[in-house]
């Protein structure tokens, strides 16, 4: 053997992956010995007849040959799944002169990597389902194991296996009728350009000019204009401009810098925290799966994450370009792009930026990721002025900005606090104040999961009517 | 079935196991430290404490009481035996784990197997006439003894 494979081996092998005799076989051997022979030299024949079981069974557990080397693999767990049930198969080669298996497979209903399941070894494959409730990374499966010859007297492991895990896509929830713009007059969805094209849509009438094509002439127009100045010559010749069609460009901007819940007091405390009790627990039950997800779940970087994901998965349906920028880091954002793919890669990197996931100094959208014209939706609990003024800026450099509200609704006072009511009111003012602020800049406000295509409408109409 | 219940098991068996004592005029005072003995191995059923409350009753109804009592020494034989079982699947998985029948189908037919043949012996020696038993005898078993001994250390040699 190898240095190196000496040292793999010392870091990666466990203590137990070989046969090894447990204290059980001592204890049958010492005891079943002793006791026999103690009967027989002090002649009490209920010696040896308490050591005899103890014995013979040592015996038949030592006549049994058990070798080889226990194996299992894990076969059909795809990288990525998601929300609820899914299946995949524990191949067992237990050697021979095995009896027993203990392995950890996971749970199907509650989740994670589940418990120790003691079964006869005999099991070659056993089909587990896997269940995660949660979107964003963890671990499915962790299948530790240990096989034990007759009566466990000689046992292959404990071995902790390779941990498992997919990532779970954020859910696609299928919008409410009227959440999404249908057709936006001059917004996105119905994607008329402000440039002249083809389209069946009338932008102007104007006069005719050198280029202009013949069938474009109107001809009523024309008429009406030449019998107007008395001749009906061509200088009076008028052609019907239409718009171009075009595709709309919508920005996702995550705030991933704040994950709040309703409930105040749990603010300060880290969002990645443990779901059910920790005591109790086994050594074996601590892994990345106990965690579930990375985000508080129900909290606003939950709902914001879902929102992204169902407002780009409609976008892209209607042929939108969607592209996704994290407010929080700007590295992490996905290029603009359409198709199932598009989605597919987008709920990817959803997942990838609520992992990383935290306090930054101030959100940034450069201009150069918002392309001219598209539509900025910003999702986030608005609990600071940075975003506010972000989503301002990019409503003045001319883009729609639609502000998605994620805070949640029924926020509750941190019951241990003295002042806990007094600042939940203080932060509902103050949020209420930038919302308003936003609504005065031009910004389209709404909570997540009221209609967006009126409030669009409104956000255009107003900002005409103030330039 | 959780895994809980193998360690419960070896509680019940050694509940047993005491009341047997019990009955045979072991006083309280080691009845109590017994009772201790057992809440260890239950706890940890992979420790010592599993030897010595295998390894006290019997010494204790050997030793303890003139009159012998062959339906104690029966129970004894079976339970003794059921608790060193029990202790050695408990040891090999966590409280919390879970236990599927079929597994303990193999183990419980072996422990039908040596107990058939070990009372089928206990039968047979209540059946022989007591007395002293001739030196050669004597010598031939403790031979044999020692021969187990051997077989057995050379079996792990060969396992090991």
């Amino acid at each position: 053997m190898t240095r190196a494979q000496r040292l793999r081996e010392a870091l990666t092998g466990g203590r137990g992956e070989h046969w090894h005799p447990t204290d059980a076989l001592v204890r049958g051997l010492a005891l079943g010995v002793g006791l026999v022979v103690l009967g027989g030299l002090l002649h009490e024949v209920e010696l040896v007849l308490f050591g005899a079981p103890l014995l013979i069974s040592t015996l038949l557990a030592l006549l049994t040959p058990v070798t080889g080397t226990p194996t299992v693999k894990v076969r059909g767990l795809p990288r990525t799944g998601e929300v609820g049930a899914a299946r995949s198969a524990v191949e067992v080669d237990p050697g021979e002169g095995s009896e027993v298996l203990a392995i950890r497979l996971p749970d199907p209903v509650a989740g994670g990597i589940g418990t120790v399941h003691l079964m006869p070894a005999t099991a070659r494959e056993i089909e587990v389902v896997l269940r995660r409730d949660a979107w964003g990374e963890g671990v499915d499966l962790r299948p530790d194991h240990l096989v034990a010859g007759p009566d466990a007297l000689f046992v292959h492991g404990p071995i902790t296996a390779v941990e498992r895990g997919r990532v779970i896509l954020p859910p696609v929830e299928a919008l409410p009728a009227g959440l999404l713009p249908a057709r936006a007059v001059g917004l996105v969805g119905a994607h008329r350009a402000r440039r002249p094209g083809d389209s069946v849509e009338l932008r102007d009438i104007r006069a005719f000019q050198p280029g202009d094509r013949l069938r474009r002439i109107d001809w009523r127009v024309s008429l009406r204009t030449s019998a107007m100045a008395g001749t009906a010559e061509g200088t009076h010749l008028h052609v019907r401009e239409h718009h171009a069609e075009a595709d709309a460009d919508v920005v996702l901007a995550l705030d991933t810098r704040q994950d709040v819940g309703a409930e105040l007091g749990d603010w300060a405390t880290p969002a990645r925290a443990t779901t059910g009790s920790s005591l109790g627990r086994s050594l074996g039950d601590w892994s990345l799966a106990s965690r579930g997800t990375t985000v508080r779940p129900g909290g606003s970087l939950d709902v914001a994450v879902r929102a992204a994901a169902s407002l780009a998965a409609g976008y892209l349906r209607q042929g939108d370009r969607v592209s996704l920028v994290d407010l929080g880091r700007p590295q992490l954002g996905a290029r603009p792009g359409v198709g199932r793919r598009q989605l597919l890669r987008l709920r990817h990197q959803l997942v990838v930026c609520a992992r990383s996931a935290g306090w930054a100094q101030r959100p940034v959208l450069r201009p150069e990721q918002v392309p001219h014209g598209a539509l900025v939706v910003v999702l986030s609990p608005f609990l600071d002025a940075e975003v506010v003024e972000l989503a301002v800026h990019a409503a003045r450099r001319g883009n729609v900005v639609l502000a998605v509200d994620v805070l949640p609704e029924q926020l509750r006072p941190d019951p241990e606090a003295q002042w806990g009511v007094s600042a939940l009111k203080v932060i509902r003012l103050e949020h209420d104040v930038r919302l308003e602020a936003m609504r005065q800049h031009g910004v389209a406000v709404v909570p997540w999961g009221a209609p967006i295509a009126g409030v669009l409408r409104q956000a255009r109409t107003g900002r005409r009517l103030s330039r | 079935m959780g895994g809980w219940v193998l360690r419960a098991a070896i509680g019940v068996a050694s509940g047993a196991v005491a009341w047997v004592l019990a009955v045979h005029g072991v006083e309280w005072p080691a009845l109590a430290m017994y009772g201790l003995l057992v809440a260890a191995a239950m706890a940890i059923p992979a420790s010592a404490a599993v030897a010595l409350i295998i390894g006290y009753p019997a010494a204790a109804m050997a030793f303890v009481g003139d009159d012998r009592s062959w339906a104690g020494v029966f129970a004894l034989v079976v339970l003794l035996h059921l608790v060193h079982v029990l202790a050695a699947y408990a040891a090999v998985v966590p409280i919390g784990s879970r236990v599927h029948l079929e597994a303990l189908k193999a183990p419980a037919k072996r422990f039908a197997l040596v107990q058939l043949s070990v009372l089928a012996v206990a039968a047979v020696v209540i059946l022989l006439p007591g007395g002293r038993t001739d030196a050669a005898v004597e010598v031939v078993g403790l031979a044999c003894a020692v021969g187990l001994v051997l077989g057995a250390v050379l079996l792990m040699r060969r396992k090991g």
